[in-house]
C-alpha cells in the first residue's frame, strides 16, 4: 500500500481542500465573482473596543489561552490567536491604546512579542512599546494573576483567543468585573465559559478565518472560500452517512474508516 | 449564604457516603487491564501537576496496584516538567504496598526522566524507546536497569496511559494507536469527559478513568479503596453548593425581574 | 545579501520545508529517506522547545528584579519568586542534578505541592461564585445552558445526584452521549478543515502575524 494505513481518507480530504482553493483562485485570477464572506462581528468590532480604550485611557488585555503548544489543534489555534493579535497590536499602535498580553507558556512568550512588534511595524510605529508578561506555566496561578492584573489595571477590553483548558469563564468573568468587554474565541471545548462571559464571541471556524478576513487579502478570501466549500462538502457526507446508516447500509461507513 | 457556608463546610469535614455508579468507559478499562498478559510492559505518564495529583494521582496509584497484581512491569515517564515529581510522589506513597508485594525497582517498574518536545517526544519515543534515556530519575545508567533492555520501541508496548488531561492521551493516539495499533488507555481530568467518552466510542482508547468520580469508580473494581472513594463526599459537597447557589441566584434573579423582592 | 537575509524569505522556504517533510512522513512513511529526516526535524524541534524556556524565564527574572528594585505594588511577592527560583536552582545542581536529592525533593513536595495546592483551593472558591454570576436566566438560550449544566453536573459528575433523583444519571449520559459528543465531532471536523488551512497559509507566508 502506497498510503499509510488508516490515512487514506485524510490524504483524500487534504487534496480535496487544497484542490478547492485551487479552483477559487483561478476563478479569482478570471475575474469571476467570487462569493460574498460574512465578517464576524467579533472581528469587526475591534477597531471599535481600542478606541473604546482610548477614549477610558484604559488598557487592553490580549491573552491567548492556558495552555502551551501542547498538540496540533492547540498550535493552529494559537497561529490564528496571533493574527489577531498582530492586528491589535497594530490597531493599538495606530490609536494610541496600551496593549499588554499575558501569556502561560514559554514557548508562547517569544512569538506573542515579536507578532506584537508585527503589529507595530505595519502600523508604521516599530518603537512603540511591546509589553508581553510570562506570568505562570500553571494554568489556576495564571488566572489568578490574570485576573488581579485586569482588575488592577481596570482594562477596557479583554481580548482571550485561544485554548483554555480552564481559565475560559474565570478570565472571562474577571475582565468583565473589571468593567472590560470582552471578546472571547475558541474552537473547543470551551466555547461554553466563552460565550456567558464574552460580549463577542469568535467560535469554530470563525478564529482560523478572522486572520484572513483581517488582512483583506485576495487570496487569503480565496482561500477561506475553499475551506468552506470543503466544509459543504462533509456537511454533505455527513447527512448522507445518517441516511444511510439509519437504513442499515454500512458501506459509506466502512469506505470512509480507510 | 451564611447558612450555605455551614452546610457546605460541615459536609467537607464528614463526607456523606453515597454509593457510587460505575461508568462504562471506566469498566472497560479495568476489564481491558485484566485481560492483559503476566509479563506485559506498559507505559504510565504522569503528565499533571501537583495540585492536580487529587484528580489524576490516586488514579495512578489504583492503575500501578492494578496492573502489579497482573504481573505487568511498568514503565513511568512523561512529557511535562513535572512528571518525573509525580511520579516520585506516587511511588512514595505506594512504598509500603510495594514492599509488601515484593516488588523490585529496574525489574517491576522504573521511572524515566521527562522526553522533551511533548507531541514530538512522544513519536520519538515511539521509534528510539530506550535509546532516548542515558539514565533514570535517580541518575542509574539504562544499561544497569533490566526492564529497560525490553525496551526497543513501540513493539515492546502493551499499553500506553496518558494522565493528566487529553493532551498526551492525545499524542499516544496519534504517534502509537494509529500508526502501530499499540493500545491506548486514558486518566484524564473531569473537564476532558467528553472528549475522554468520544475518542473511547471512537475505539482509539480501551477505557478512560476520568477525574476523581472515576478513581472512586475504579477503586471500588479492583477493590481497593483509597482517598479518592473518601474524598468522593467532598466532590459532592462542592458540587451541591455550586448547584445550590445557582438555584437561589436564579430564583431572586427571576423574581426581580417580575418585580418581587426577596 | 544582507537585505535578503533579513527577509522574511527564508524563513518561509525553512518552515515550508519542515512542514512537506512532516506532512509527508505521516501519509508515506516508507519512501526512503522521509522517516529519518522526520526524525532529525523532531531532535531539532525538541532542542528549540527547550531553548525557548530560557528567554522567557530571564524576562520572568528581569521584571521580578525591577519590581523588587522600585518598590512596586506587592514587590515582596516578586521577592519571594526570585529567591524561591534561585534556591530551587541552587538546590538541584548541587545535588548532583537528579531526584536522589533530598532536599530538592522536600522543596517539591512540601513547599510547592502545598502552595499549588493552596492556590487551586483559593480559586476553587473563586469558581463556586462566578456560575451564580454567569448561569442567570437571562434568555432563553442561557436558562437553557443553566439546567443543562445543573443536570450533568449532578448526573455525571457527582455521585450525589443519583441519591437525590435516579432521572439525573439518565438525563445527564444522554446529554454527554449524544449532543455533547455530536457538536464535539462536529467542531472536530470544522476546525479540522480550518487547522488545514491555517497551516497552508504559514506555509505560503500569508500569516504575517506569526512571522515578523
Amino acid at each position: 500500500m502506497i498510503i499509510a494505513q488508516g490515512q487514506t481518507v485524510p490524504f483524500i480530504v487534504m487534496i480535496a481542500t487544497f484542490g478547492f482553493v485551487l479552483f477559487w483562485q483561478w476563478r479569482a485570477k478570471q475575474g469571476k465573482k467570487l462569493p460574498e464572506l460574512r465578517i464576524p462581528a467579533g472581528v469587526k468590532v475591534i477597531p471599535q473596543l481600542v478606541g473604546r480604550a482610548v477614549e477610558m485611557d484604559r488598557p487592553v488585555h490580549f491573552c491567548s489561552g492556558d495552555t502551551g503548544l501542547n498538540y496540533a489543534f492547540t498550535t493552529a489555534l494559537n497561529a490564528a490567536a496571533w493574527s489577531i493579535l498582530s492586528y491589535l497590536a497594530k490597531t493599538c499602535a495606530e490609536l494610541g491604546a496600551t496593549l499588554y498580553v499575558t501569556t502561560n507558556s514559554p514557548d508562547k512568550y517569544l512569538i506573542e512579542s515579536e507578532s506584537v512588534h508585527a503589529g507595530n511595524v505595519l502600523a508604521g510605529k516599530p518603537n512603540y512599546p511591546i509589553d508581553v508578561e510570562y506570568l505562570s506555566p500553571d494554568a489556576w496561578a495564571y488566572q489568578a494573576k490574570a485576573v488581579s492584573l485586569m482588575k488592577e489595571r481596570k482594562i477596557a477590553v479583554n481580548v482571550m483567543v485561544g485554548f483554555f483548558y480552564i481559565a475560559h469563564m474565570s478570565m472571562g468573568q474577571g475582565g468583565r468585573e473589571a468593567g472590560a468587554i470582552g471578546l472571547g474565541g475558541t474552537d473547543g471545548g470551551d466555547i461554553h465559559g466563552i460565550i456567558p462571559t464574552c460580549d463577542y464571541a469568535l467560535l469554530g471556524v470563525e478564529n482560523y478565518a478572522a486572520g484572513a478576513i483581517l488582512s483583506g487579502d485576495t487570496q487569503l478570501k480565496t482561500a477561506l472560500i475553499g475551506q468552506d466549500t470543503m466544509e459543504y462538502v462533509i456537511l454533505g457526507i455527513t447527512i448522507l452517512g445518517i441516511i444511510l446508516a439509519s437504513l442499515g447500509i454500512p458501506q459509506l461507513s466502512q469506505l470512509l474508516s480507510n | 449564604m451564611p447558612f450555605v457556608l455551614i452546610i457546605f463546610f460541615a459536609i467537607l469535614i464528614n463526607p456523606i457516603p453515597f454509593p457510587i455508579a460505575t461508568n462504562r468507559w471506566t469498566t472497560a478499562y479495568y476489564r481491558y487491564v485484566e485481560a492483559l498478559p503476566s509479563g506485559s510492559l506498559v507505559l504510565l505518564s504522569p503528565d499533571f501537576v501537583a495540585a492536580g495529583y487529587t484528580e489524576n494521582g490516586y488514579t495512578g496509584e489504583a492503575m500501578l496496584k492494578q496492573l502489579w497484581r497482573k504481573g505487568a512491569d511498568v514503565i513511568i515517564v512523561g512529557y511535562q516538567a513535572e512528571s518525573p515529581m509525580m511520579a516520585d510522589k506516587m511511588l512514595l506513597r505506594l512504598n509500603d504496598w510495594i514492599k509488601a508485594h515484593n516488588l523490585v525497582y529496574g525489574m517491576d517498574y522504573v521511572s524515566l526522566p521527562m522526553v522533551t518536545g511533548l507531541e514530538v517526544g512522544a513519536a520519538a519515543l515511539a521509534q528510539k524507546g530506550k535509546d532516548l534515556f542515558s539514565v533514570d530519575v535517580y541518575g542509574t545508567p539504562i544499561s544497569q536497569i533490566p526492564i529497560m533492555q525490553r525496551f526497543t520501541n513501540y513493539a515492546s508496548i502493551n499499553l500506553c496511559i496518558g494522565m493528566g488531561g487529553r493532551a498526551t492521551t492525545g499524542y499516544y493516539i496519534s504517534h502509537w494507536f494509529i500508526p502501530y495499533g499499540v493500545r491506548v488507555g486514558d486518566a484524564g481530568a473531569t473537564l476532558g469527559l467528553g472528549g475522554s467518552i468520544a475518542t473511547f466510542d471512537k475505539g482509539q482508547i480501551v477505557g478512560a478513568v476520568v477525574g476523581l468520580t472515576g478513581t472512586a469508580e475504579y477503586e471500588s473494581l479492583i477493590g481497593e479503596f483509597s482517598v479518592a472513594t473518601k474524598l468522593v463526599g467532598t466532590l459532592n459537597a462542592a458540587v451541591l453548593t455550586m448547584v445550590g447557589s445557582v438555584i437561589i441566584i436564579n430564583i431572586n434573579f427571576v423574581l426581580k425581574k417580575f418585580g418581587r423582592k426577596t | 545579501m544582507t537585505a535578503y537575509l533579513k527577509s522574511r524569505q527564508p524563513v518561509i522556504y525553512l518552515l515550508a520545508f519542515c512542514t512537506l517533510v512532516c506532512l509527508l512522513q505521516v501519509f508515506f512513511p516508507q519512501v526512503p529517506g522521509l522517516t529519518p529526516a522526520y526524525g532529525y526535524l523532531s531532535s531539532w524541534m525538541s532542542i528549540l522547545i527547550g531553548f525557548v524556556y530560557i528567554p522567557s524565564t530571564i524576562s520572568l527574572i528581569v521584571r521580578s528584579a525591577k519590581s523588587v528594585q522600585k518598590r512596586k505594588e506587592r514587590w515582596y511577592v516578586d521577592a519571594i519568586i526570585l529567591a524561591m527560583m534561585i534556591i530551587t536552582a541552587g538546590v538541584y545542581l548541587s545535588g548532583g542534578q537528579s531526584m536522589s536529592s533530598t532536599q530538592y525533593r522536600w522543596i517539591f513536595n512540601i513547599l510547592y505541592t502545598a502552595c499549588q495546592s493552596a492556590v487551586w483551593g483559593i480559586m476553587a472558591l473563586w469558581l463556586v461564585y462566578i456560575p451564580t454570576q454567569t448561569f442567570l436566566f437571562k434568555n432563553v438560550d442561557m436558562a437553557l445552558f443553566t439546567i443543562t449544566a445543573v443536570i450533568t453536573a449532578l448526573g455525571v459528575h457527582a455521585p450525589v445526584g443519583t441519591a437525590i433523583w435516579g432521572g439525573f444519571p439518565i438525563i445527564g449520559q444522554w446529554i454527554v452521549n449524544y449532543p455533547d459528543k455530536g457538536v464535539s465531532y462536529a467542531t472536530g471536523v470544522l476546525t479540522g478543515v480550518g487547522v488545514l488551512l491555517t497551516g497552508l497559509r504559514m506555509i505560503r507566508g500569508q500569516e504575517k502575524g506569526v512571522i515578523a
